[in-house]
């Protein structure tokens, strides 16, 4: 039944975009992160969605649609949460969403294997809304330890509908969604239980709720409001005041939100400080009450006892560090290697689409210049970029989905979070270190399962230190070329690897040190908490993440290709084929480079292409061969042979300049891609700007160095 | 041609000098501004605390509390007198009721900075008070209100300094200092003075905390003996007076049995009996959400690689706590044990 992931064969469901012009209902899904909330969302609306293994990963919101029983109904994804006490932006989001868009009806998504926990989500959201269905997922794995759920008791203990289901098989899917369809058109009642507080906050919450009736009228649980104003939640506070909660009354009923809040503010001080503790605590009561009467234990939990095995093994002193390194290892070769023939074709296919199309123009009478721009500059720029980057992120990215899937990856942060620590940062650094390898900005954007806010702008600011798949042509380039050629053949390519090797290890020290630098000095005091959560193995949904992941990477790489690498590409033609005199632009801002360059044990054309190829790092090699040599285009080495006589003999190239180009291509400023996704994930220019001058920086200087030894020999 | 040149520099640095908002003439008087309303800020603090101690506050003492010269100081009392935030009484200064009210706002925000910074973030103490020394100028009200609803309304800073209400309440100056204690009496610290900063820094290192139990043991001439949390440490008597101390608020019970979580070996339960009171702010309700409630089963599961951070299983899910956070979650080992729980010199080794 695996083609039912993406498709059910439900007679009634019909699937819309997720931009959906009228619908009749809104559905919320929340539920706590790892849940498998994501693939239940695309079971249901058919979108594709990147799922994984991993607490808090799911994007900030998203929308979907699905239609039943001639009824439209809107699905909006709300974050993974542990609770709706607002104490993060997740938080805030998913409580507002509940609150004030007032949902039909309310999804939360529980896992069969971690009921307890869970329901202490399901309990605050019973709070906010009555309208409820609680969906038990992943009942198979809990079937495969031996745990059996009893829909029915659970349903009884709570007061609202549950529904098993198995979201990546499809199985449960319809009866959830004919309960949901019940609840949101009014056909089905619920009659939520509510956990009792401790006596003290009671007798408060007494006095308190018939003026938050009053007050909130639109809000469906007056208790909870008045709540939410004695733990200080600034939001209901706003809400009340401006009338939000009253939305059908004239006068917003401020006067009764000042007497509200005033009341609230006087008898805040009588609870004692540590009155959240109370309700967090009245609330896991009632949740162990409703779990035990619920989930029975079958069978030996033999398969628990797999998991701890397995994670004995995988987090040992012997055998921990050889496997995460080997499986590492395994993943980039397996890229390399894989990518290689791909590439290969893509630049095939694509460069004779740019004959073709030059020679179209051409017979059409069409100017040289605009031949030459549109098809040997945009075109090529694009062609390169895609070429290049587009099969090996395929194969990376869905690899690094599947181990995410199928629960290690959270074991790697756990056996390396000790040496993060040193450097002021979180063990899931190492994951989102890991994604940069293949993308700088994914890297940047994986950070967000780093709850902790000062150790994800750690990640995010040092993600650039590990060179990704645009830079590696690069680094390979130069150690064949250079390195392997000084020495005998037969250990060449070792050789070569080695040094790439080395290249990668010296952008994990300076990861690290600057990780370390940055916590003692710019992010000191940045509010900090560490959390890790080490799910159980699953099994990972193969075909489904193959899948996805690919639609993902490729959609991503051709939308950076035609955006950004094609008008550089086009920049490119023009800096080469505009002259002033008798040298082209490319070639007199190379020569106002020059001096630098050289101080810097590079060189001008050196620095040129990489000012040009901020957009996209691919396209620093075929520049410098055009400017080299004096073509009008990117340019291709014929050879590696080819490509050392240019350098060496034509230009100068040493053995100092390829290890300050190598240093160079690991330190400098992250890609426009990545300094946009910074952006979009920090919303900060400050931090903008210090993550992309600061790698610079650090280049900077440290070629300058090295140079100036190299100089001194 | 050179002559214009010169013109269109000279022009150039007219712009930049001249400029609006940008200009270094108007960035210059902003700066000005913003110095004037700081100083003012810190002599309306001086003028408070003088008040609560009791103290005359004069021109030579704000003098010394602003950290500006002679003459300056009395430019600026004058200007708050000006303002109305002052009132000149021979050589007393005192506070007008607006500018109490608005020293207020300012203690304020510096105390709930702290407060913020001494939850959220790993800041060591001794930081915190300078840090919110520049932080309480660039409050606003707004912001200080939600900052207060964001931290639960705390009643006190991290040095135990009650925290002004909205309206403008304080209360009253908490214990007694530590050289009135009598001998062999019982007491937990209420209030560390955090002016100047190497005496605060000599108190915090000898672990006087806030909440911290003790006792005077000796009274010498220039040194109180004293017993810190069951510790003995000597203080100077000089660092003594900046130490505040009241009735112990929760009888120190022998707790049977407890021990904190880290010192918990693998695969030994234990019920949860309580989080400790210091763990705060993000972390403290990301233990709660995860069930670490009292009564609450946990076991020590896994350690990585290099040891740290444990793995401990709670309510069926694999959570991997920090030391520090570990430290603070106290617990009770259920019988039949597989051995004793990890001793504090042993658990440094492992």
């Amino acid at each position: 039944m695996s083609a039912c992931e993406t498709c059910p064969a439900y007679e009634q469901l019909t699937r819309m975009g997720i931009s959906m012009g009228r619908y009749d209902r809104v559905v919320a899904l929340a539920g706590n992160p790892n849940t498998g909330k994501s693939t239940l969302f695309n079971a249901l609306t058919g979108l594709k969605q990147h799922t994984g293994n991993w607490p808090g990963k799911t994007v900030a919101r998203a929308e979907g649609g699905f239609e039943f029983r001639d009824v439209r109904f809107k699905l909006v994804d709300l974050p993974g949460t542990y609770s709706l006490m607002a104490a993060s932006q997740d938080e805030e989001v998913a409580r507002d969403f509940l609150l004030f868009a007032r949902p039909d009806c309310t999804v939360v998504v529980t896992d069969a294997t971690a009921l307890e926990r869970n329901l202490n989500l399901v309990l605050q959201v019973m709070e906010v809304t009555s309208r409820v269905v609680v969906c038990v997922n992943l009942i198979d794995e809990a079937e495969r330890k031996g745990l059996r759920v009893d829909a029915g008791a659970l349903s009884a203990e709570l007061g609202v509908p549950v529904v098993l289901t198995s979201a990546r098989s499809g199985r449960g899917l319809r009866e959830l969604v004919e309960t949901v369809c019940d609840v949101a058109e009014g056909k089905r009642t619920t009659t939520p239980v509510h956990a009792e507080p401790p006596p003290q906050i009671a007798r408060v919450l007494d006095e308190l709720a018939p003026l938050a009736a009053l007050a909130a009228p639109d809000a469906e649980n007056a208790r909870w409001i008045a709540y939410r104003l004695l733990d200080g939640d600034h939001r209901v506070r706003q809400a009340l005041a401006v009338g939000e909660l009253a939305a059908g009354e004239e006068d917003g009923r401020e006067s009764e939100a000042r007497e509200l809040i005033a009341r609230a503010d006087a008898l805040r001080p009588t609870l004692g400080a540590d009155f959240r503790d109370a309700t967090v605590e009245a609330l896991y009561r009632r949740a162990e009450d409703a779990a035990s009467g619920a989930v029975r234990q079958r069978g030996s939990g033999r398969l628990r006892d797999l998991d701890q095995r397995i994670d004995r093994i995988v987090t040992s002193p012997v055998l921990g560090l050889p496997i995460m390194l080997g499986l590492l290892a395994l993943v980039f070769w397996i890229t390399v290697i894989g990518a290689n023939v791909p590439s290969q074709m893509l630049a095939k296919v694509l460069f004779a689409a740019e004959a073709w199309g030059a020679g179209v123009f051409a017979s059409l009478g069409s100017p040289e210049w605009l031949t030459g721009f549109l098809w040997h500059g945009v075109f090529r720029g694009l062609s390169w970029v895609v070429s290049v980057m587009l099969p090996p992120m395929a194969i990376f990215f869905p690899m690094f989905t599947l181990l995410e899937d199928l629960g290690y990856l959270p074991r790697v942060a756990f056996n390396l979070d000790w040496l993060f620590r040193k450097a002021g940062a979180h063990g899931k650094q190492s994951l989102t270190m890991a994604m940069g390898f293949g993308c700088n900005a994914a890297g940047i954007i994986s950070t967000r399962i780093i709850d902790s806010p000062r150790e994800r702008l750690i990640a995010i600011l040092t993600n650039n230190f590990v060179p990704c798949n645009g830079r590696f042509p690069t680094l390979i380039m130069l150690a064949t070329v250079f390195v392997a050629a000084s020495v005998p053949a037969a250990v060449a390519s070792f050789v070569a690897a080695g040094t790439v090797v080395g290249v990668v290890l010296l952008g994990i020290f300076f990861t690290l040190i600057v990780s370390w630098a940055l916590s003692k000095t710019v992010l000191k005091g940045q509010p900090t908490a560490f959390t890790l959560e080490l799910p159980p193995y699953r099994r990972p949904g193969v075909l489904r993440i193959l899948y996805t992941s690919l639609i993902d990477r490729t959609a991503f790489v051709l939308w950076r290709a035609v955006v950004i690498a094609a008008p550089a590409g086009g920049l490119i033609w023009i800096l080469g084929n505009v002259y002033a005199g008798d040298s082209s632009l490319a070639q007199i801002a190379a020569g106002w480079m020059d001096p630098f360059g050289k101080a810097l044990g590079l060189d001008g054309v050196i620095l040129l292409a990489y000012v040009i190829a901020i957009p996209a790092n691919e396209i620093v090699v075929p520049t410098m061969l055009m400017v080299y040599a004096g073509l009008g285009m990117m340019t291709e080495p014929a050879s590696y042979e080819a490509l050392r006589t240019t350098l060496v003999v034509d230009h100068g190239w040493t053995i100092g300049t390829a290890v300050c180009l190598m240093l160079f291509s690991l330190l400098h400023n992250p890609c426009g891609t990545t300094i946009w996704t910074m952006w979009k994930e920090t919303r900060s220019r400050k931090w903008t700007t210090i993550g992309a001058l600061m790698p610079l920086g650090i280049a900077f200087g440290v070629t300058f160095i090295v140079a100036s030894t190299f100089r001194a020999l | 041609m050179s002559g214009l040149w010169g013109i269109a520099v000279l022009v150039l640095l007219a712009a930049a000098w001249l400029l609006p908002r940008h200009g270094v003439a108007a960035r210059l008087a902003r700066w000005r501004d913003v110095r004037h309303r700081i100083r003012v800020e810190d002599a309306l603090k001086h003028l408070l605390a003088a008040k609560q101690r009791n103290v005359a506050a004069t021109a030579a003492s704000v003098s010394g509390a602003v950290g500006i010269g002679a003459s300056a100081t009395t430019s600026l009392v004058e200007e708050m007198e000006r303002e109305g935030l002052v009132q000149i009484r021979a050589s007393a200064l005192e506070l007008t009721p607006d500018g109490r009210e608005y020293a207020l706002q300012v203690v304020r925000a510096h105390r709930l900075w702290e407060r913020y910074l001494d939850d959220e973030t790993d800041l060591p103490l001794t930081e915190i008070h300078l840090a919110a020394d520049r932080a309480e100028h660039r409050l606003t009200v707004d912001q200080a209100d939600r900052l207060d609803a964001r931290l639960g309304h705390p009643h006190t800073d991290p040095h135990g300094d009650p925290i002004p209400t909205p309206e403008g309440r304080i209360a009253p100056f908490p214990g007694i200092p530590l050289t009135d204690l009598p001998e062999g009496e019982d007491a937990e610290v209420t209030h560390l003075e955090d002016e100047p900063p190497g005496v605060f820094q000599t108190i915090v290192h000898l672990g006087l905390t806030q909440g911290a139990h003790v006792q005077v043991v000796e009274r010498r001439p220039g040194l109180i003996r004293l017993e810190v949390d069951g510790r003995e440490v000597s203080l100077p008597a000089v660092a003594a007076a900046n130490v505040h101390v009241g009735p112990v608020r929760r009888p120190a019970e022998a707790e049977l049995g407890v021990i904190p979580l880290d010192r918990l070996r693998r695969g030994q339960d234990a019920r949860v009996v309580r989080i400790d009171e210091r763990i705060r702010g993000l972390t403290r309700r990301r233990l709660l959400d995860l069930g670490i409630t009292p009564g609450t089963l946990i076991r020590p599961e896994l350690e990585p690689l290099f040891g740290r951070p444990r793995a401990f299983r709670i309510r069926q899910t694999l959570v991997a706590l920090r030391d520090e956070q570990a430290a603070g979650i106290q617990v009770r080992p259920l019988s039949a044990d597989p051995g004793p729980a990890i001793e504090a010199d042993e658990r440094e080794a492992s």
